[in-house]
């Protein structure tokens, strides 16, 4: 004798597949959401961490090409229009404050941008050196070549010279805004990214 | 007399704003393809929110990387005073960016309706492999109750050696 045929455990194995394999495709067609953000760096001119400084000092004597790299990774998890802001800061002048999402006040020199891929990584070979330096009672004055590009003397002044500071500031295009903002929205939050390479100068003579 | 001078001189006012069109633009060439790169940026990530190929989308990435370059380089030399090349610059990108619009238009289209046929195919193989996964769950058992039915009725009462 055969096993009669069951409706209500067949209509209960049913019910448990359809559940089942509707878990399934939910999960492959709505992938889950990672942390997005944004990776910012700068390597030395060997495309390495060092040898950021020539001849291993931080004080950079005049006409003295310096080659850095500065990368920015995508990791938002969609295409992303970026801006890396370039900034020059001393001692005094505020950086920018990641509490509150605030870039610098100091004046900006240049600016890059570009649209990113997820996952992209885009690095800008910053290459730049001191034009001239002027003194103004104990305060050194700076201008720079920044790829070939002359800023002009920029009013942003050290004592002595010590304590100027590249201040590279990560921006990303808000849509919403129909702006550029200082980092990016992330879960509802504003988080940021910046990074500054101190160095000094000293006037010839 | 002073009817005609009057004439002569407008005739001449509008035949120097014709011909002097490029000063009067006021960098107004570069605003257009500015906002036509965005333009054409927003529609790029509306074809990758519908689900477009990364490939795809790699290519157009490119084409606008190449608008914004020229787009630069239009800035850098409008503020060197040289504006008919910023202008001729400027259309360049223009053109780069309306062309990516276009494409990326496209592909969202051709991604939604993908979308679709792929939610209808899933809608419809979702109850087909439940039934399917069921019956053979059911023939499985049942050919596993028999089995054991069987087993259990060639049982022998065997008896202990020695009894």
């Amino acid at each position: 004798m055969r096993a009669s045929f069951n409706k209500w455990r067949f209509l209960s194995i049913l019910t448990s597949c359809i559940l089942i394999y509707s878990t399934i495709a939910y999960a492959i067609m709505n992938p889950r959401h990672r942390e997005q953000f944004f990776q910012l760096y700068a390597l030395g001119g060997r495309h390495m961490i060092g040898d950021y400084y020539p001849e291993n000092t931080t004080t950079i004597p005049l006409d003295t090409n310096v080659s850095w790299y500065i990368g920015v990774t995508n990791f938002m998890g969609s295409i992303q229009y970026v801006m890396v802001k370039v900034k020059l800061g001393n001692s005094s002048i505020p950086p920018p404050n990641q509490t509150t999402a605030t870039p610098s006040p100091a004046p900006e020199l240049v600016f890059f941008r570009r649209v990113l891929m997820d996952n992209e990584t885009w690095e800008i070979p910053f290459n730049w050196k001191i034009k001239s330096v002027e003194r103004r009672r104990d305060e050194l004055y700076i201008s720079l070549k920044i790829n070939g590009v002359e800023t002009g003397v920029v009013n942003v002044g050290a004592v002595n010279g010590y304590n100027f500071r590249l201040i590279f500031e990560l921006w990303s295009y808000d849509f919403d805004a129909g702006q550029f903002v200082f980092g990016w929205n992330s879960n509802g939050e504003r988080r940021s990214a910046w990074i500054q390479i101190w160095f000094n100068t000293t006037i010839a003579g | 007399m002073t009817g005609g001078k009057v004439v002569i001189l407008i005739a001449i006012l509008m035949a120097t704003f014709m011909f002097s069109g490029g000063a009067y633009d006021d960098g107004e060439t570069i605003k257009q393809a500015e906002e036509e790169f965005l333009k054409a940026l927003k529609s790029v990530k509306e074809a990758e929110a519908a689900g477009s190929d990364a490939g795809d989308l790699s290519d157009l990435v490119g084409k606008l990387n190449r608008a914004l370059i020229l787009l630069d380089d239009a800035v850098e030399a409008y503020k060197s005073g040289r504006e008919g090349e910023a202008d001729r610059t400027a259309l360049q990108s223009k053109t780069i960016s309306i062309e990516v619009e276009s494409a990326s238009s496209a592909l969202k289209v051709q991604a939604l309706k993908s979308k679709l046929r792929l939610k209808v195919m899933v809608m419809i193989l979702v109850p087909l492999l439940s039934l399917f996964s069921s019956l053979l769950a059911e023939l499985v058992y049942s050919w596993w109750l028999e089995y054991s039915r069987k087993r259990f009725l060639k049982m022998r009462i065997k008896l202990a050696e020695g009894d």
